[in-house]
């Protein structure tokens, strides 16, 4: 009886294992037929996208800023992008009437606090930087931020894509080079620059957004917004990323530009790691 | 001697333009050869405390433990901003004239905008300890 029983046992679990492996090649078979890498990154990315939302502000200083964060409205999470990672929550709260609040963990002694509002995808009220020690607001900007929509541009706009050389100098102790990021919007490409290395005189570590972004065949044309004017930029596009340059500036001559790598996913934050 | 101090921004952290002794003995020297030139440098970065570096490095790929402590903690390197405008090639050769090494001139990972007093400082750690005990005592 109790041998039959085993016996029993042990056919259902071999039936059950090999109807696992089945179905799990069927699954393999259609998932390669069905979504190439680039594919599933992009899904990937639009899925992500849901709970990214992109912002700006004005600053007096630095020019138009850049904020991306992500907010996790199920398990009350979220992160914010301060260059060049993105650092966690330590708080979120958001009301049912679409009151919002949260602040960021700590970095280099400060930290970010939002409070304001979320209605139909759009994030609005004022951010504040706060000393950790002390609790003493540092700065504080009034934040406009639209959730991006993770669809696929429409024709004439800039496939949302990173465009990137920053690493870090063991050797140094610093980050260097610059990133760009493409956002898709319901309204349109939208997008930041970092920069890890002040080329011509930017501000570093700030995330600054694009205004007019053009793209035409072989090149991406945006300006930024900083206090001494206005900065023209340009990235001739590559096979593998692009060329970077300032319009504007004076440069040295036989000056190339930057060359960048250009990668898809624009959500991946740590540098010198791929994204 | 002249010099500007850059305003980075919110997620930077601050610039404090304190060196060693001997550091600022050098930059004086060249920065006052860069202003008969007509350059203001801009300074992007100078001493940073230890957890600073830390932090800084996390956010990085680096997993070179041994060249985890910079030579920014000890007082004995500046960032200047300006890497691609026409002025930098004049301060990288007055800089190096005055006993800099350039993070341009690294085999590994280049670091235009750094450079360090790693030629007259001495002992790395040794130099760290004091530059951070000193930033210790003044707060």
């Amino acid at each position: 009886m109790n041998a039959s029983r085993v016996r029993t046992i042990k056919t259902l679990g071999l039936r059950s294992v090999l109807w696992i492996l089945i179905v799990g090649f069927l699954g393999a078979i259609s998932s390669a037929q069905a979504s190439t890498p680039e594919q599933r990154q992009m899904a990937s990315d639009n899925s992500a996208s849901q709970n990214f939302f992109f912002g700006t502000s004005h600053d007096s200083k630095l020019g138009t800023m850049a904020w991306l964060f992500c907010i996790d409205k199920d398990r009350h999470k979220g992160q914010i992008f301060v260059a060049p990672r993105m650092v966690g929550f330590s708080e979120l709260n958001l009301g049912v009437d679409g009151t919002l609040t949260f602040q960021s963990l700590d970095f280099f002694g400060k930290n970010y606090r939002f409070k304001g509002t979320l209605k139909s995808s759009e994030i609005t009220g004022d951010m504040q930087l706060v000393d950790a020690k002390s609790g003493n607001p540092k700065d504080k900007w009034q934040l406009t931020a639209t959730q991006l929509s993770g669809q696929n541009p429409r024709p004439g706009e800039v496939t949302p894509g990173r465009y990137s050389n920053v690493d870090y100098s063991t050797e140094g102790g610093d980050f260097t080079g610059v990133d760009i990021r493409f956002f898709s919007t319901n309204t349109g490409t939208t997008g930041m620059i970092v920069f890890y290395e002040s080329y011509w005189g930017e501000p570093t570590f700030t995330p600054l957004a694009f205004s007019r972004v053009e793209a035409s065949e072989g090149a991406i044309k945006f300006e930024v917004e900083m206090p001494n004017g206005v900065a023209h930029y340009r990235v001739r596009t590559t096979d593998t990323g692009g060329v970077f340059n300032r319009e504007d500036a004076a440069h040295e001559k036989g000056e190339k530009g930057v060359a960048l790598k250009r990668s898809r996913s624009v959500f991946t934050a740590a540098p010198g790691k791929k994204g | 001697m002249h010099y500007t101090v850059a305003n980075n921004g919110p997620n930077a952290p601050e610039v404090h333009p304190v060196f060693s002794p001997e550091t600022a003995e050098h930059l004086n020297a060249a920065f006052k050869e860069l202003n008969k030139d007509g350059i203001t440098p801009q300074i992007n970065s100078a001493f940073r405390t230890n957890s600073d570096q830390a932090y800084m490095q996390s956010g990085g790929s680096g997993t070179n433990p041994a060249a985890k402590v910079s030579w920014h903690q000890a007082g004995a390197a500046v960032d200047i901003n300006g890497t691609r405008s026409p002025q930098f090639k004049t301060i990288i050769s007055v800089m190096k004239k005055n006993g800099f090494s350039w993070g341009g001139d690294y085999k590994s990972k280049k670091d235009p905008p750094h450079f360090d007093g790693r030629q007259f400082m001495g002992n790395l750690n040794q130099a760290v300890r004091k530059a951070q005990s000193y930033w210790d005592s003044t707060q």
